[in-house]
């Protein structure tokens, strides 16, 4: 009797087990299959205001067309952003084709301030635009410099060793564009003829890319740009004499507040506070200084030293 | 299904039960373990692939949102080439920044979340990917990847992989996983069932060894030498098997000096009787020589004297060699023998004490007696013993009656005496080694205890039956030799 009643529980054991073993592989697999994600879905619908900033009146800020389009964005946007979050305003970017058509957009009236470049701005014969703020350097001037940048495998060492060879510049309507043939290659007895190409691209990195691909033997472009890629093989070779940075400019009839408000919140960020550090940090390394305020003068001093050694 | 319930299955039972719950338990555990790392590496794979697409995307849309110049369906050319260099994608949907769709891929089929104008678009930036069942059943990993430069959105960007792959990559997995969890589980079985035979095996020649022992020296089969702990078990049972013939031999011979001096206290028991059985042709001899003394030229009377001189000393003579050869120390020696024969050797060895007492013996033996296997001289041993229990056990003008019988087998000797019983209580302590009812000095204890050890090592029994009053029975059976039992008879 008990020996049956233990086969017996030994029997229901084996079935418990086999049972156990089929059914639970059976609900795993199925559970297993089951990958649906547990998250709601994303279903939230963005305002359209909200990607703009959070004010209603829209001003619109223009930039030369230093840098591909991307770049720029990558670059400005969070400029804008610091202003968009600090004001009533909403500030956005306005991109140009050229050089040339950022300073018409900015004379038309189809943008309240623009990034000029230097050169561009100290070449305008119109008075009517007065620069609000420019970048401040490490040293906390507003000046930079021109780079002649060559392959860190490079023979040039000097720019008499560009006789010769094919030199890649930014826009003609840059600084950094003009400085090689105006003032660079004239100090040591070359000109323009005594190389073997000149040639003129949209944007500084188009110039870095081509001298790093040996498309060029040598190449002109802003110092922030030169700094940036010295880690990709790029060497400096010579510096140009100090320029003023590139600046906000507005048009003198410009809406007072706006500008007011704009030149206020650019020259309150003061890199050795540290909160606006921690708001410069997560800027373009251009920016990363803050701004400091300039002057038409500081422009067409520097414009005109380089335009007197022409 | 499980017919018994032995060692080997139970431990199968249990070790297979408990291993294949382990062992599943941990596969489970890898599986979703696993099934999560694939999912987080689909997830990461969709993302980086997301990001990457997003970089081209961004341009496009800042090119629009700038009025740039770009070529004529940039985006959906740059969507349709996508899609096609990535054959696990199912649909790509670009949303602008305002949550209108400005480029989608349309060979994908169902697009749910391209359904109105405005649709989905990210409230934070956050990169989110969900897995989902589409409406025609099949699976799809989702990520809506939202498109930001700074603060600045220019919308979202949809991506859809199919995630069939990743199904069937957990059910192959599972299938693999399951096979070689039933493979190691059945290896583990099938090589505990072998060891388990082994070891069982090797406990069945130590039964087959404890089954064999008989108490004789060197008895059973010499177990096989063996370095582990069965060995040991076999060691350590040969050790107690040598204990146990050395505690038998040393009670074999403490047995056989009991029986000597049972023996010899039987012979105290019979002294007064055989002394004056001996004394009488002594003193039948000294009236002879008295005679012979008186009268020595007498030739007819000395030759008669002489004649019952011999007669006498003959049967002191005699009466002597039957008591020697009772407390003569022998071998046993069983073979066929005739217990009436016995019965008559002691009859004449106590005929003179109980005669001297007074006693009355009557021997009722059956004809024809079958011969029963036994030791002569300790089958006589037996008699002796109960019937001189019975000469105490009667008074003066008793009877003593020895009868034999031949039944079903069987030959029995009963001795009953006309005492005055043996009480209820202690009838069934009588065979008990040193119990005695007698008074201290009177008797051992013993008697009764060896005559049962020496009926039983005969193969036969040895029963007492008395009432108060009535005397007592003490009878003797003893299986029949087969080689000689003749037509029973029931006298």
């Amino acid at each position: 009797m008990v020996a049956r009643m233990k086969r017996s529980l030994a029997n229901l054991l084996v079935l418990l087990v086999v049972v156990g073993l089929f059914g639970g592989n059976w609900l795993v697999l199925r559970d297993l299959q089951d990958i649906h994600s547990r998250d709601p879905q994303p279903t939230a619908t963005v305002p359209a205001a909200e990607s703009f900033g959070s004010g209603s009146e829209v001003i619109r800020i223009g930039v030369v067309s230093r840098f591909a389009p991307n770049i720029i964005f990558s670059g400005y946007q969070p400029v804008l952003d610091y202003l968009n979050t600090n004001s009533e305003y909403r500030f956005e970017l306005r991109l140009s084709t050229s050089y040339q058509d950022a300073v018409d957009k900015l004379e038309q009236g189809e943008v309240t301030a623009s990034f000029l470049g230097a050169w561009i701005y100290g070449h305008l014969e119109s008075r009517d635009l007065m620069p609000l703020a420019a970048p401040r350097n490490a040293a906390g001037s507003s000046v930079f410099h021109a780079v002649l940048v060559t392959r860190a495998d490079s023979p040039v060492a000097t720019v008499q060793d560009l006789a010769g060879l094919r030199v890649a510049l930014p826009s003609p309507d840059s600084w950094s564009g003009n400085w090689l043939q105006r003032r660079g290659l004239p100090d040591v007895g070359l000109t323009t003829a005594d190389l073997d190409s000149l040639h003129h691209f949209d944007h500084h990195q188009t110039v870095v890319w081509e001298v790093l691909r040996g498309h060029f033997d040598a190449g002109v472009v802003k110092e922030s740009v030169a700094d940036r890629f010295k880690r990709e093989g790029l060497r400096q070779v010579a510096l140009s004499p100090p320029i003023p940075g590139a600046p906000l400019v507005a048009r003198r009839d410009g809406p007072p507040a706006v500008l007011k408000t704009l030149t206020r919140l650019l020259l309150a960020l003061n890199d050795d506070d540290p909160r606006d550090r921690e708001i410069l940090a997560g800027w373009t390394p251009e920016f990363a200084f803050g701004f400091r305020p300039v002057s038409e003068a500081d422009y067409t001093e520097a414009f005109g030293t380089l335009e007197g050694e022409r | 299904m499980i017919t018994h319930t032995g060692l080997r299955s139970r431990i199968l039972l249990t070790v297979g039960a408990s291993t294949a719950a382990i062992m599943m338990f941990l596969s489970w555990g890898m599986l979703y373990s696993w099934r999560n790392s694939l999912l987080t590496e689909e997830r990461a794979t969709i993302q980086a692939i997301s990001g990457a697409f997003s970089v081209a995307v961004i341009d496009a849309l800042i090119f629009a949102d700038q009025d740039l110049y770009q070529a004529e369906g940039f985006l959906d050319n740059y969507v349709a080439m996508f899609m096609a260099q990535n054959p696990r994608l199912t649909a790509i949907t670009v949303l602008d920044q305002t949550g209108r769709t400005t480029a989608r891929s349309w060979d994908s089929g169902e697009a749910p979340w391209v359904s109105g104008p405005a649709t989905r678009v990210l409230a934070d930036e956050t990169v989110r990917t969900t897995v989902t069942a589409r409406t025609d059943g099949r699976w799809v990993m989702e990520t809506v990847y939202p498109l930001r430069t700074g603060h600045r959105s220019w919308g979202a960007l949809i991506l859809q992989i199919e995630a069939e792959s990743i199904r069937a990559q957990i059910r192959r997995n599972f299938v693999l996983l399951a096979l070689f969890t039933s493979a190691v589980t059945s290896l583990l079985l099938l090589l505990l069932w072998f060891l388990l035979g082994r070891l069982l095996s090797s406990l069945q020649v130590l039964v087959t060894a404890m089954d064999s022992v008989d108490f004789q020296p060197t008895s059973g089969p010499a177990l096989p030498a063996r370095q582990d702990e069965i060995g040991i078990l076999y060691r350590h049972f040969q050790r107690m098997q040598e204990r146990v013939d050395q505690s038998h031999r040393e009670m074999l011979r403490a047995e056989h000096q009991m029986l000597h001096a049972e023996r010899l206290a039987a012979i105290g028991r019979l002294a007064s009787g055989l002394a004056h059985e001996i004394n009488n042709p002594i003193n039948g001899v000294r009236n002879c020589i008295y005679a012979i003394r008186r009268d020595p030229q007498n030739a007819e009377q000395t030759a008669t004297y002489l004649d019952l001189m011999d007669e006498g000393l003959t049967n002191a003579s005699g009466v002597l060699h039957k008591l020697l050869g009772f407390a003569r120390k022998q071998q046993a020696a069983p073979g066929p023998i005739d217990l009436n024969e016995a019965v008559r050797a002691v009859e004449r060895l106590v005929k003179f004490d109980l005669e001297r007492q007074q006693i009355r013996l009557e021997l009722a033996l059956t004809d024809s007696l079958p011969p029963v296997v036994a030791d002569r001289q300790l089958m006589q041993e037996v008699i002796m013993n109960l019937l001189l229990n019975a000469r105490d056990a009667v008074e003066s003008g008793g009877l003593i009656r020895v009868t034999s019988r031949h039944a079903a087998g069987q030959v029995s000797v009963a001795v009953e005496d006309s005492g005055d019983g043996i009480d209820a209580g202690i009838l069934d302590r009588v065979f008990d080694p040193f119990f005695t009812t007698k008074k201290t000095g009177e008797g051992t204890g013993l008697g009764l205890s060896i005559c049962l050890n020496i009926v039983q090592a005969a193969g036969g029994t040895l029963e007492v039956a008395s009432s108060p009053g009535a005397g007592a029975t003490f009878t003797i059976k003893l299986p029949a030799s087969p080689s000689g039992i003749p037509q029973e008879d029931t006298t």
